[in-house]
């Protein structure tokens, strides 16, 4: 069974699976606390699904890039662990599901023999860093983000400041101004710049700051028009550091970067990040791009003849699917996967293909589709014809026919009514009925199971959220239309308005309506939006609204798009982050791992971390015996101020300084050697009053 | 009537932001008379009662989001149905049996909330 282990190169990834196998066994004695375990499991690509005792497991793919070798590997992984389907997600990774807890450590051991990582793919972690898929081909971008993407997500894995947050963490690099990845809705999006500077073009980016769907939607801010590029990685350090200090940790519906910079404001926040300067570990950070500069390499240099019979069918693919790249003679071809999801027996062809005649390399795509780059001219009609095979050709690569859907209620807690069921139906509408969106690249339609919006339904053109909707005393399954949302362009984007909830049975129908409406009242060269504009949201809300009257609903409403059986409303609570748990000997517990972590920090030379660790151990202690007072504990910062008022300034715990004097060293001391030994001997010692005091104190109980 | 958030709320918190009198709040948060309203320093309620406006009141849930039954005009004055209801992804928003008011009485508290 631990034949795995022998098996793994890296000493850092292999201490990291052996952990995981070691607290699953921990976990299976109850030895360790479930929800301790779970936000561990979470850090580590394990999650939990709808189905009870299986897990999700989120393969983290930065940029979406993958090999012909990792896509092999994922495969074969996929039937040795999982049910054989590949779902692509909407941040470019690829879910498996249905895998047993205890094959996990194993399962994450094979990946890593092609350099993929589970690692903070779930859990109030950094996420996957997106892309825009066409970074590095795109005819439009200043230059190729795909490096800075990488040199984002290496800085970031496993870095101490960011291993246990108040709350996920999403970060994206657009590669034009078109801004595919999306950037005003993300914690921090980037945007690809260039500008002359003393006569020289330097590459840069614009910086959105605390976007976000959700629920509770919000617009990112810029924060920088141009920020050089060497000062990237600096600038998300100290992002990360405020948002880890005063971001709020109880209140999980609260906890996003989106809220603490709504609270504050964009100055003050930007006034916290300046503080931190001193503690960064670069103060510039210069990114070597060379191993993206390299020379397009093929295998196969001879073309095989190819006849193709349908030369209509053909050109019509070429159209909808196929994009010219900057490099001279070569294309980038699209597969519309439609859900995200594909299996690993077409996979492995694919992969064979783009490695014998593309240039191994492939792009997920943020609307769960595969982008293969590196395709040479005369080689689209053999791509064409092996495509077709696997039924990869189907029209309409990013176009509105092109849904993107969430899983919903099929695998997903959270779901609460179908996603994909709706979606398949509505492809097969527009399929049918409306054939001139199989080429419109305009509007896009979303749908999402639940309002945390993984679908991304509240920025689309046309978007669909899962509800329910009481009926007398029976449920139906319902959706929420939602218009007028989308993205401008260069930062800017729209979220959509929540116009009517309609039984689920009906949500074709409101296609329908909607569809024939801007057919019949769109003036020639309106965009679909200004013509919702023109209209106004009531003019939709009175189309729609006769769709949602309940009183005429028949049994057949009350069973959901996909399923045969009456509708059930079954919704779990989210598992992105693990409650905490405080109790306190726990957290001191925790309190000796991390001067333990920075302990071995110190050894490895590794200054900056091994200050972080200290850090987040003198602001556990203290949160240890805040807890036992029953004194709110939000953020880092509150408790800093929280321990200084209720336990130093009454002298009940006596220290030298101030308890923020003592732990704000972080902020003013540069990360050096000295500093670092000092910091963690202050920690250390705080750790040991702080635990003589809760001995005494139990003791006198 | 105002509008009662049940114990079926999944506390996705879609019905906060929507509230033209910002009447919804999270569990457990305190909320005020002052906030989202034009009420300012020492106010008569319109069932007579004297209150600060800007002191903070008990939550009414400490799980689920909830409604200040004294805030919630059910969106008379500004929209043609209660919003939270309308975006509520569960059906949760409902009338609340009992706090039965008539379109009067609710246009009467809009204004009041909002000194027109």
């Amino acid at each position: 069974m631990q034949s795995f282990r022998s098996e793994i190169e890296n000493p850092v990834v292999e201490k990291d699976i052996l952990e995981l196998e070691r607290k699953i066994q921990l976990f299976k004695e109850g030895k360790i606390d479930e929800e301790r375990f779970r936000s561990l499991r979470l850090a580590r690509g394990v999650y939990g699904q709808r189905q009870f005792g299986v897990q999700m497991i989120r393969i983290k793919l930065p940029y979406g890039k993958v090999t012909s070798e990792q896509l092999h590997r994922i495969s074969d992984v996929s039937d040795e662990y999982s049910r054989g389907r590949l779902h692509i997600t909407t941040r470019q990774d690829i879910q498996i599901h249905h895998v047993s807890l205890d094959r996990t450590p194993e399962l994450w051991a094979q990946l890593e023999k092609d350099d993929i990582t589970l690692r903070e793919a779930c859990g109030n972690a950094v996420r996957n860093i997106t892309a825009s898929e066409t970074a590095g081909i795109d005819v439009n971008e200043p230059f190729d983000v795909s490096p800075y993407a990488h040199a984002t997500f290496q800085f970031f894995l496993r870095n101490a400041i960011c291993q246990e947050m108040g709350r996920k963490f999403k970060m994206s690099f657009s590669g034009t101004d078109e801004d595919t990845a999306i950037s005003f809705m993300h914690d921090l999006g980037f945007i690809a710049k260039s500008k002359l500077i003393h006569g020289q073009q330097v590459k840069g980016f614009k910086v959105l700051l605390a976007g976000g769907l959700g629920s509770q939607p919000r617009h990112a801010d810029v924060i920088y028009e141009f920020l050089e590029e060497q000062l990237l990685i600096p600038t998300i350090e100290g992002v990360l550091r405020v948002f880890d200090r005063y971001g709020e940790r109880n209140k999980r519906a609260k906890a996003r970067l989106k809220f603490l910079v709504k609270e504050i404001g964009v100055p003050a926040f930007l006034e916290l990040v300046a503080q931190e300067r001193e503690a960064l570990s670069y103060v510039t950070y210069p990114i070597d791009t060379t191993d993206f500069e390299q020379e397009i390499a093929f295998q196969e240099n001879e073309t095989p003849a190819i006849s193709i019979e349908d030369t209509a069918a053909f050109e019509a693919w070429k159209n909808t699917n196929v994009i010219q790249q900057k490099q001279k003679g070569l294309f980038a071809i699209g597969i519309k996967v439609s859900l995200g999801d594909f299996y690993t027996d077409k996979a492995r062809l694919l992969a064979d293909l783009v490695k014998k005649y593309a240039a191994n390399e492939m792009r997920l795509t943020l609307r769960q589709n595969i982008l293969i780059r590196h395709v040479r001219s005369a080689l689209l009609p053999l791509f064409y014809v092996e495509l077709s095979k696997l039924g990869f050709t189907e029209l309409g690569y990013n176009s509105t026919s092109d849904i993107t859907a969430c899983p919903g209620t099929d695998t997903c807690n959270l779901g609460i009514s179908s996603s994909t069921g709706i979606a398949v139906e509505l492809e097969r509408i527009l399929k049918e009925e409306y054939p001139a969106y199989l080429n419109n690249k305009e509007v896009a339609i979303k749908i999402s199971g639940c309002m945390n919006a993984c679908g991304q339904h509240n920025m689309a053109h046309i978007g669909f959220q899962g509800m329910s909707i009481k009926v007398g005393q029976l449920q139906a399954p319902a959706l929420q239309v939602l218009i007028g949302g989308g993205i401008l362009g260069n930062g800017k984007g729209r979220f959509s308005d929540k116009l009517v909830k309609i039984p689920s049975r009906r949500g074709p129908e409101a296609l329908r309506l909607l569809l024939n409406d801007v057919e019949d009242n769109q003036l020639e060269n309106e965009t679909f939006l200004a013509y919702y504009d023109r209209q106004g949201k009531i003019y939709f809300y009175d189309l729609l609204k006769p769709l949602s009257d309940t009183s005429n609903l028949d049994k057949h409403d009350f069973i959901d798009w996909g399923h045969d059986e009456n509708y059930v409303k079954a919704i779990g609570i989210g598992e992105c982050a693990g409650v905490v748990i405080d109790l306190i000997a726990t957290l001191l517990f925790e309190s000796e791992e991390k001067l333990s972590n920075a302990k071995e920090a110190l050894k490895e030379n590794q200054l900056s971390d091994s200050i972080y660790h200290s850090y987040t151990a003198l602001v556990n202690t203290a949160k240890a015996l805040l807890t036992s007072e029953g004194i709110k504990t939000n953020t880092q910062a509150g408790i800093i101020q929280n321990f200084d008022t209720h336990f130093v300034a009454n002298n009940t715990i006596e220290l030298s300084t101030t308890f923020a004097d003592l732990i704000y060293q972080i902020k003013v001391e540069k990360p050096t050697k000295e500093f670092a030994e000092s910091y963690l001997l202050d920690a250390t010692n705080f750790y040991k009053t702080v635990d003589v005091f809760r001995k005494n104190t139990v003791s006198h109980v | 009537m105002a509008i009662i958030i049940t114990d079926e709320c999944i506390n996705c918190g879609a019905c906060e932001p929507e509230c033209p009198n910002t009447a919804i709040y999270e569990g457990a948060v305190d909320w005020k008379y002052s906030e989202g309203t034009s009420l300012q320093g020492n106010i008569s309620l319109l069932n007579g009662s004297k209150i600060e406006a800007d002191t903070a009141q008990e939550p009414i849930s400490d799980e689920f989001y909830f409604i200040a039954p004294d805030k919630c005009t059910e969106c008379i004055g500004f929209h043609e149905e209660p919003q939270c209801a309308a975006v509520c992804p569960v059906d949760c928003c409902v009338p609340d049996e009992e706090y039965i008011e008539t379109e009067e009485e609710l246009l009467a508290k809009q204004q009041f909330l909002h000194n027109e």
